[in-house]
């Protein structure tokens, strides 16, 4: 009798084209308008290396050392400096590669300065009794310019001043001679590019853009609890006239409600199944390599909505509109707070109200997400996963409690 | 009368201070239409809604097939067919699967369900709608798919809530013919109802319930021979003056006499037959007449006498 009921409710529900609606195509194509809206922000979220140059000059050839330095964070371009078009807009040929800039040699500064106004470059070093900056505007680009070029300052003023001490005392360098000292220095120096550099957590780039689709995903679950609400609603007799057939019916209520909310698990599962398919070959948002993982918080991530969705239809005694609206109004609430319309709420929330994060079911789904994306470890994940399970099953088991008096006061 | 079917005895709900059904007892015996008459308000659905265990009550016992009724009676319940007030099909199934399915919910086996659905498809005269969805049915071939689905499975007893609220004239006469062949057939019926001509049609005994109280039952004979009212006679086409109408309320067995736009109403008491007599004197008279129509008592008119206020409320 099970398969029965189960063949028979997912017919019904199969065919419920409103529901369907909000819980499938709705997402879908929200997804559609988030890709429209984040694919530039997509795109200039990659790091850029920053173009300058370097006006050719005798002085700038006997300075080795910052010569070496430069090379150690640059890709020096040394074809002739007569790159052109827009910063903005240009791609550079070293894209992909770690480095901080991309550094034409410029014959001399007539030309790097030619470079800089047709915007071809950010700035451009200048020797004039040491390295000298030129920008033409001040932004974020040139403020990472201006701080190499300090900092480089800093360090060989120092340890200018180190060797000039020594050697004044008549001490000798140590093992090296002064100009394996520099070198030394030029070495350590060199370094910075790796002090400054982000050790990532993972082998995936972080692309924030795809926290957005892991929150919309997590409304699309919570949105499972319209199936929530019309299975239950339609096992209870003082709800519904389906209901009060059903239970005239010799059927037990508990196998009655299992079929049902089975039969809304399947349907949701394949939905939220169908939409991270869309999101991942469709537009070209990743979930990470652990496909298995990925599923699983997926089921995780319906049951929740589910058993959520029953939790309202048993505790809500109104009518249909009111619990609907109450389902709509509270999943946009979470995935408001997941960051699913800005991610910036996502972040205040963590920093300024960690609890609430802890606590959103629609953050534990991005949130799991995300952790398989980006992180190589599985803690998080774990815990998400784990948290989203206890959800359903304090819903589950709040909906039964609610439901399973057999009498009613009032029909 | 045959064995008790259903047995209430004593029963009283309440809706916070509202009495629905006031130490109400009746019973059905097998084989019968009862007819549950009443205006809406009387406590017909509650009563029905308390003998399926749906709704809780204060007092009282109810058994069905001899056995105390409960929700987990699913032996008893296999043997009971409802039909709502409210049509409870699902939308998205078809005529056909509608109807499998909460037949299903009766009888596991598929062979045997099978030719059920199909006799409960003829039977309801749905046959070429088997494949329709509900919302593309009119409001007499869905009540006639609710039916459907309440009796598919073959019960014993058979209880129908007002099934035919807001159904055409057409497909009302389909429905009670239906009724009364379920019921050769065998099975018992509990039969609820706010319009009397049905109530006289089909059922063979006939409760009124006014207020959650039984004010009268017995068959449609007994109950009309309860009252003091008898044939009721509308004489078209007749001049009278004040001194005529005057002298015909001053007839005997005549309860009240009403001239109105030409024509004459009267209605005798129960015991006696003025109406020849009446007849006779218009005709002494030299009062000319044209359409005669006679009308014997109904139970509205029992319903009136009894409670003073008409059924239809």
């Amino acid at each position: 009798m099970m398969s029965h009921i189960l063949k028979y409710r997912l017919k019904c529900f199969f065919r419920d084209r409103e529901t369907l609606f909000w819980t499938l195509m709705f997402p879908l194509i929200l997804a559609v308008l988030f890709n429209l809206a984040f694919s530039n922000l997509y795109k200039t979220e990659a790091f850029k290396d920053i173009k300058i140059a370097v006006a050719d000059s005798a002085e700038y050839r006997e300075d080795v050392i910052f010569g070496s330095v430069l090379e150690a964070v640059s890709f020096i371009d040394k074809g002739n400096g007569s790159a052109e078009g827009d910063v903005e807009n240009g791609e550079s040929e070293s894209g992909g590669n770690n480095h901080f800039f991309h550094t034409l040699i410029a014959e001399n500064r007539q030309e790097a300065q030619a470079l800089l106004d047709n915007n071809s470059i950010y700035g451009y070093v200048y020797y004039d009794g040491g390295p000298k900056l030129a920008v033409r505007y001040s932004g974020i680009r040139q403020t990472i310019i201006k701080s190499f070029v300090d900092e480089y300052l800093q360090k060989s003023y120092a340890v200018n001043d180190i060797i000039s001490r020594n050697i004044s005392a008549g001490g000798q360098a140590g093992p090296y001679g002064t100009e394996d000292l520099y070198l030394k220095v030029a070495s350590i120096a060199s370094e910075r590019a790796v002090f400054i550099k982000d050790v990532p957590a993972s082998t995936e780039a972080p692309v924030s853009t795809v926290i957005y689709f892991y929150s919309l995903i997590a409304m699309a679950a919570l949105y499972g609890g319209f199936w929530g609400i019309r299975a239950v609603s339609e096992s209870q007799a003082d709800i519904s006239y389906q209901g009060a057939r059903v239970s005239v019916a010799p059927v037990h209520r508990f196998k009655q409600l299992i079929c049902d909310l089975t039969s809304a698990m399947i349907i949701q599962y394949a939905e939220i199944l169908v939409l991270m398919i869309f999101i991942r070959y469709v537009l070209g948002y990743e979930f990470g390599s652990q496909t298995g993982l990925v599923l699983i918080a997926a089921f995780a991530a319906c049951l929740m909505g589910i058993s959520y969705g029953a939790f309202i239809g048993a505790a809500v005694r109104k009518s249909e509109g009111i619990r609907i609206a109450i389902l709509i109004g509270t999943s946009m609430f979470m995935s408001f707070l997941s960051g699913m319309m800005s991610i910036e709420i996502k972040y205040l929330v963590v920093r300024a109200f960690p609890p609430v994060a802890w606590l959103n079911p629609s953050n534990l789904v991005s949130d799991a997400f995300y952790t398989l994306y980006y992180y190589d470890t599985y803690e998080k994940y774990y815990t998400c996963v784990a948290g989203l399970f206890a959800y359903a099953a304090v819903f589950g088991l709040s909906s039964w409690l609610l439901m399973r008096r057999k009498k009613y006061a009032a029909i | 009368m045959g064995n008790p079917v259903i047995n209430v005895v004593d029963l009283v709900k309440k809706y916070g201070n509202l009495t629905a059904l006031d130490h109400l007892s009746f019973m059905v015996a097998e084989g019968e239409i009862l007819g549950l008459l009443g205006p809406n308000g009387s406590g017909k659905t509650t009563a029905i809604n308390c003998i399926l265990s749906l709704l809780k009550f204060e007092k009282g016992s109810i058994e069905v097939f001899g056995r105390q009724m409960s929700p987990d009676a699913y032996d008893i319940k296999r043997d009971i067919g409802v039909v709502m007030q409210n049509v409870a099909v699902f939308n998205e199934l078809t005529v056909y699967e509608n109807i499998d399915y909460f037949c299903g919910l009766y009888v596991h086996d598929k062979a045997v369900r099978k030719p059920y659905v199909e006799e409960a498809i003829t039977f309801t005269g749905l046959k070429d709608f088997r494949k329709f969805y509900p919302k593309k049915l009119s409001g007499g071939l869905l009540r006639r798919l609710n039916i459907a689905c309440g009796i598919a499975h073959k019960p014993k007893l058979i209880i129908m809530d007002e099934p035919t609220v807001a159904v055409d004239p057409q497909s009302r006469n389909n429905i009670l013919e239906g009724i009364k062949r379920l019921n050769k057939n065998g099975a018992t019926v509990l039969y609820t109802s706010h319009y009397m001509e049905e109530v006289e049609l089909i059922c063979s005994r006939i409760i009124i319930l006014d207020k959650g109280k039984i004010i009268a039952s017995g068959t449609k004979q007994e109950l009309k021979a309860m009252i003091e009212l008898g044939e009721k006679i509308r004489v078209e086409g007749v001049s009278l003056d004040d001194v005529l109408m005057e002298k015909i309320k001053n007839r005997p067995g005549i309860l009240v006499a009403d001239y109105r736009d030409r024509a004459l109403e009267v209605r005798f008491a129960r015991e006696g037959n003025g109406v020849l007599g009446l007849l006779n004197f218009l005709r002494d008279n030299g009062i000319e007449m044209g359409r005669l129509y006679s009308e014997m008592p109904t139970l509205n008119d029992v319903f009136l006498e009894l409670t003073g206020k008409e059924l239809r409320d």
